[in-house]
């Protein structure tokens, strides 16, 4: 019974690794730029297809093609936000968030009018493979996504940490007033910030294709689970979107194990729901943030 | 008398009188008028004339709805390619009563587009017999509109569910199985092969589910409970449902693997389909047999993604394309002419299933002598056509109007395959066998061999 205890906590940690992944660059977006960036899924399911098609028509591995959409994905991500919401920074909450699923609408019906509602799958080298001790093996596309969530998660931690830009977006994020007088281009910001946060997904997108389908409302699947991670870890900090999703994941897992499968989703809504009462801000999340 | 100012007068009577000139604009204009009421006439006349003369040229409408847009445009091509490959042959022969017959195809994505569509084409365009659907819900909604216009609707792509024939209509027959065709198959096979392969006799035999919370699955494993017992099969360890849109089923086959199956049946849909055989294989899930209904497990993006991992896992499938040829007469014909139509060769069972069924409905109407409903529907109920006769081996009788499941084609049935190198091999019938299964499944480290 501890053996299969032991490989739900696996899996449980191996699975939040990647909604960890997914979920640090959302805590960007909504955390500094303060966007409920439905369309986050759908920036998810357009990597998706991007590191789909390089595969199937020019062989490129999903582990290379992270090289070309990480830097596809930041532009893209900044002409969302020059685009699509800077024209409305001042505008209601309710304008943005229905520009948000506008997004959501428009990148699900391009994708299926070009390509089709069929699942896409592929398998790459490394699809099928294993590794670790007789017994408690992982897939390895899995484990990979996992090392990718922690090293993108201590990359931008120490950049914003550490660095002049990273630390002007943190200031945006506490107080984009404070943030103006002290001479930071908030504009800027948010298109940095929106790009990285792109960019991340992007990542995301490449390092799932291994292991899942693509279909056109794929995104749906995991934008709920990053936005309840976001809030858990709190708005805007890269350790508490890792923590959250780590948390997430061993929650589902067990509930999966113990409860049942069906059940997941329900499991860790109601944690959702305790957290927005009890400590809104979330496990990492600072006060000035609301 | 005419005074000398009568040319420019302007109280002249003649010239000026608006009355006269009243009457002289209409009698030129008269003449106008008479030409442009013969010309209307003649008009009306010629398109009145000309309308039955469509009727009159050699083309019988036939209608057909299906998904060709939106998320299963896939399956309704295909289903359509079937149809009109059927049709190609039949008019290549002459046609049906003396016509050529045409497709009138209507887009159908979703229930109610199938209810507006089957509208439009018996209003609007006089279809008087509708093909269809491929997915159950749109079948649902088409039929119940056509069969209020007493159009006969025949489902002949799939739409499965039980429901289609439990609502008793006058006019609509199903080529396809039902559904709980799968159960009864399974089942049959796992007490008839699988168990005496196993040398587990079936009462003992550990048997774990695994199935989609949705409509299909929870069906699927309704009929299996009422029909495994019937097979001696009643030993069930483990029963996971699971969301199809799951991104980790890990826990759910973590609690399978703990309850130590001999077989696993998983109920599936393609994405799921895919994750299970994935994470089952980082598990090592390994039971000794393992069964997957259709949908999910014999479609082609499984292979696509899983490859040899699949080997030894078996599915359900409509026409397989590795049968004894012996009791499929015309498929091998039947793919020659597909690859030629359409440049590629056959990946899925759809268009041979809707090419047979297509044709079964062809010779009703031919036998009908008519189009009308009711001479259709007598044709129909007398269908008679033996299995292993047809190209996909699917023989012909319809169930009564007064048995239950009216309308429904008793002798469509699944195949068993077992995947061995992107093959569907069939194993059952046994008349239809292509090979002998193998047992027990090997471990996936032996499949990538």
């Amino acid at each position: 019974m501890s053996e299969i205890l032991i490989k739900v906590v696996i899996n449980g940690l191996l699975m939040g690794g990647i909604y960890a992944l997914i979920s640090l660059g959302l805590t960007l977006i909504f955390g500094v730029v303060r966007i409920v960036n439905f369309a986050h899924g759908e920036f998810l399911m357009l990597s998706m297809y991007a590191s789909y098609w390089l595969f199937q028509l020019w062989g490129i591995d999903p582990y290379v093609s992270v090289l070309i959409i990480a830097p596809l994905f930041f532009v893209f991500g900044m002409i969302v936000q020059r685009g699509i919401f800077q024209p409305i920074l001042n505008a209601p909450e309710v304008s943005k968030i229905f520009a948000a699923i506008g997004l959501v609408m428009v990148l699900q019906n391009l994708a299926l009018l070009f390509w089709k509602g069929d699942y896409r799958a592929i398998k790459t080298i490394s699809s099928g493979l294993l590794i670790g001790p007789e017994g408690f093996m992982i897939g390895l596309p899995r484990f990979i996504a996992f090392l990718a969530a922690v090293s993108i998660m201590l990359g931008l931690y120490f950049f914003i940490k550490n660095t002049y830009t990273g630390k002007a977006i943190r200031a945006t994020g506490q107080d984009q007033g404070a943030a103006l007088l002290m001479g930071i281009n908030t504009k800027r910001i948010f298109l940095i910030a929106f790009g990285i946060g792109s960019s991340c997904v992007g990542i995301a997108g490449c390092l799932l294709m291994p292991i899942y389908s693509v279909f056109p409302t794929v995104g749906a699947y995991f934008v709920l689970v990053a936005f309840v991670i976001v809030v858990l870890g709190g708005l805007g900090s890269m350790l508490g979107a890792f923590i959250g999703g780590l948390i997430i994941g061993l929650v589902e897992a067990l509930s999966g194990y113990f409860i049942s499968s069906t059940y997941k989703e329900a499991i860790y809504f109601i944690i959702f729901w305790f957290l927005l009462i009890y400590k809104p801000t979330g496990l990492f999340g600072s006060v000035s943030q609301e | 008398m005419k005074t000398s100012l009568s040319d420019n007068n302007p109280y002249d009577a003649e010239k000026n009188d608006i009355a006269a000139q009243t009457n002289m604009l209409k009698k030129g204009d008269q003449t106008m008028r008479n030409i442009f009421k013969l010309t209307v006439v003649l008009v009306v006349l010629a398109c009145v004339m000309a309308y039955p003369y469509e009727a009159r040229t050699e083309e019988l409408k036939i209608g057909v709805i299906l998904p060709l847009s939106g998320l299963m445009a896939h399956e309704g091509q295909e289903s359509l390619s079937g149809i009109e490959l059927a049709t190609e042959t039949l008019n290549a022969k002459g046609g049906l009563l003396g016509k050529k017959v045409k497709l009138i195809i209507s887009d159908a994505p979703d229930a109610k587009a199938g209810a507006g569509e089957a509208e439009k084409l018996i209003t609007q365009e006089n279809i008087k017999l509708i093909l269809g659907t491929f997915s159950s819900g749109i079948c649902y909604s088409a039929s119940e509109v056509a069969n209020r216009y007493k159009v006969p609707y025949f489902e002949v792509a799939a739409g499965i569910a039980d429901t289609l024939t439990e609502r008793g209509l006058k006019y609509f027959w199903r080529i396809t199985p039902r559904a709980s065709n799968y159960a009864q198959v399974v089942s049959e096979y796992t007490k008839e092969v699988t168990a005496p392969k196993l040398g587990i006799p079936p009462n003992k035999l550990r048997i774990a589910i695994a199935y989609e919370d949705g409509p299909y699955g929870t069906q699927t494993v309704k009929d299996l409970d009422r029909i495994m017992p019937t097979f001696g099969l009643t030993n069930i360890v483990a029963k996971e449902a699971y969301s199809a849109k799951g991104v980790d089923l890990s826990s759910m086959l973590l609690k399978i693997q703990a309850a130590k199956p001999d077989l696993f049946l998983s109920i599936s849909y393609a994405p799921d389909a895919i994750l299970i055989g994935r994470q089952a294989k980082e598990l090592n899930f390994n039971p000794k047999a393992w069964q997957g209904f259709g949908g999910g497990w014999g479609s082609p993006s499984l292979y696509e993604a899983l490859k040899n991992d699949l080997n030894g896992i078996f599915s359900t499938e409509f026409a397989p394309v590795h049968i004894n040829k012996a009791v499929v007469p015309g498929a091998e014909d039947f793919h020659k002419r597909f690859k030629e139509k359409y440049n590629r060769p056959l990946e899925s069972s759809i268009p041979q299933t809707s090419c047979m069924a297509a044709t079964v409905v062809f010779d009703i109407i031919k036998r009908a002598r008519s189009l009308d409903p009711e001479d259709i529907a007598k044709a129909a109920w007398k269908t008679d056509i033996p299995i292993w006769t047809t190209i996909n081996g699917w023989g012909v009788k319809f169930n009564g109007p007064d048995q239950p499941h009216p309308g429904q084609n008793s002798r469509a049935f699944m195949y068993n395959t077992q995947w061995k190198n992107g093959e569907h091999r069939v194993v059952w019938p046994l008349k239809a066998k292509y090979a002998d299964p193998v047992y027990p499944l090997p471990s996936w480290k032996e499949r990538v061999k």
